[in-house]
């Protein structure tokens, strides 16, 4: 990779590695030019939730009443599967997997 | 342009008797064989005997007074980040080619419980992510309506199949705008479902708590035949509602002059002159109809944009984080595991795949998280609690699309430009409603869509507007050629 006209060259290589992705040196600089602009424009999410005095959204109907009666209550009880799937309990596919080799 | 009957027109006709299902097997065979060296709308196509095997099963059952599905005989095309066990799914990517499920998602095998017919999986930009279906791994797709044009992403493969007649419905996802963008840029429609409506098991994840499998066709009617199939509750999936008996397709017609359209400033504004103003003429016309249509102004909707992309970035990173080289076809060659994972996404993913990955690495890394995800994520509480306040009043009136179909290759050099074509599309994910898209217009032969957004399981209430728009437009049916 390449550092000309990269200002944020050292940001990239570090998160380069946390995401374990290898860049050519062509994309790399590709990469950077973009990486600045939209950083640039997702800043906008944080100026505009400063001030804001409310809990993060991390599923649509978290707590919201009207939806609440179409929300199944789940379990997760991976030693359980994969023999059967119980109602109400989540699949953990890849778990259940490795449970079943050992 | 020309006019097709609808799917569920087909099914009828199919049962009785008046058409044949082999012939229109063959029919939508041919279309696929004359279109596709231009347009590029599949990924994979299945053997054409075995779609003529499957609608001559069909035939043999109506003639015996078998009891046959719901899609008896209707020709499906599915986009390729939904798994099939019978054919490759790749979501458009090298990383995944020629990734075959060991499962159906259940969204497919709901369709062929109705025996349905799969023919093919369709193209999109690589894991969804793109607005054009320009980024897909196995090169673009066109537009059906102009060849130079983008049918629009990430479902663009889908809409373009039945923008040409190569299937009668099909199946796409929206993440942010991914199936209504290509609905209005093909003339065709396409339903977001309400988060959890439509079960996501089998679906390729990109941003787990934004996208619903949607369905698309080239009718309001065939939208809602799709949708009663294929939703309901589904305990393969986390997240999916506990609903069930879907019946949006008898959705009772719309009494105009109890109608209340809302238009958002913020999802009216900014839009190309011409789509405007085939927006507020049909608007005018629902208004002459009887329909209320009165304007509101939602100030933190000018902010849905960044926090969409926040958010879906610092998902994806989180998703995307599974392909390793380990489990799926994409290898390096390292002998050292760090570097054989990082080489084996090099050779993977795409570039505009990589960047989303770094920037959600970004969003999500210690220092930036607050002012990144964790106010997107505040940002979007807001967005959505203002949606469903108006949505409790009112349906919201909203452009689909800022632009008219972009040319290939006219978006792609800047990624703000690319990202800004879902400006309008992006507000139903974030806040988790329902929104339909369909077509009001054309113009210079280039579609001109519009989209409707109800509240939470309002499904219906937007079937039976955009049936309404049907006969108001005489938009329904209508393919390229």
């Amino acid at each position: 990779m390449s550092r000309e006209g990269c200002k944020q060259w050292g940001l990239l290589e570090k998160l380069s590695s946390l995401a374990k992705i290898k860049l050519s040196e062509e994309e790399g600089e590709a990469i950077c030019r973009d990486l600045e602009r939209t950083a640039e424009f997702l800043r906008a999410v944080g100026e505009a939730a400063r001030g804001l005095e409310v809990e993060p959204l991390y599923y649509p109907w978290d707590e919201w009443g009207p939806m609440r009666e179409y929300i199944k209550e789940r379990r997760v009880d991976v030693r359980e599967l994969p023999a059967g799937l119980k109602e109400g309990f989540i699949r953990v596919p890849w778990r259940a997997g490795r449970l079943e080799e050992g | 342009m020309r006019r097709v009957r609808g799917a569920w027109e087909l099914v009828r006709d199919f049962r009785e008797g008046v058409e044949d299902p082999v012939e229109h097997a063959y029919k939508v065979l041919g279309a696929i064989r004359a279109w596709e060296p231009r347009v590029n709308a599949f990924i994979s196509l299945e053997a054409p005997e075995l779609v003529v095997e499957a609608a001559e099963s069909v035939k043999r059952r109506i003639e015996s007074g078998e009891r046959v599905g719901r899609l008896a005989g209707v020709t499906v095309s599915v986009k390729d980040n939904i798994c099939t066990s019978f054919l490759p799914t790749t979501a458009g990517s090298r990383m995944l080619d020629p990734y075959i499920s060991p499962f159906n998602a259940t969204v497919v095998e709901r369709l062929m419980a109705e025996d349905a017919i799969v023919v093919g999986k369709t193209n999109l930009d690589e894991f969804a992510m793109g607005s054009t279906t320009e980024l897909s791994a196995f090169g673009p797709t066109r537009n059906p309506w102009d060849l130079s044009r983008v049918p629009g992403g990430s479902s663009g493969g889908s809409a373009a199949s039945l923008a040409y007649g190569g299937s009668d419905v099909s199946l796409g996802s929206d993440t942010g705008g991914s199936a209504r963008l290509p609905a209005a840029y093909t003339a065709t429609t396409s339903l977001k479902p309400t988060y959890g409506l439509v079960s996501r098991y089998g679906l390729i994840p990109y941003g787990n708590s934004l996208e619903q499998i949607s369905p698309m066709a080239r009718s309001v009617r065939d939208l809602a035949l799709l949708l009663d199939v294929m939703g309901g509750w589904d305990p393969m999936d986390s997240t999916s509602l506990k609903v069930g008996g879907l019946d949006t397709f008898n959705s009772p017609p719309l009494d105009v002059g109890k109608l209340k359209v809302c238009v958002v400033r913020e999802m009216a504004e900014g839009a190309d002159p011409i789509i405007e103003s085939a927006f507020w003429s049909i608007l005018e016309r629902l208004g002459s109809e009887g329909a209320e249509v009165v304007e509101v102004s939602v100030p933190i909707i000018s902010k849905a944009l960044p926090a969409y992309y926040t958010i879906a970035f610092s998902e994806a990173a989180s998703n995307l984080a599974r392909y390793d080289g380990v489990l799926y076809p994409a290898k390096g060659f390292s002998g050292v595991w760090e570097e054989f994972i990082a080489e084996s996404r090099m050779r993977g993913f795409g570039r505009e795949v990589k960047k989303r990955i770094l920037m959600g690495v970004y969003a999500l890394s210690e220092g930036y998280r607050d002012e990144y995800y964790i106010a997107a994520t505040k940002v979007r509480r807001v967005i959505r609690d203002e949606i469903l306040r108006v949505t409790r009043k009112c349906i919201i009136a909203a452009q689909a699309a800022p632009i008219l179909p972009p040319r290939l290759g006219e978006r792609l050099d800047d990624p703000l430009k690319l990202y800004a074509m879902d400006v309008y599309t992006v507000i139903a994910n974030l806040a988790g409603v329902p929104a339909l898209a369909q077509p009001i217009g054309f113009h210079s032969g280039l579609p001109i869509g519009i989209q409707w957004l109800a509240g939470p399981l309002e499904e219906g209430r937007l079937v039976s507007l955009g049936t309404l728009i049907e006969e108001l437009t005489g938009l329904s049916g209508v393919i390229a050629g």
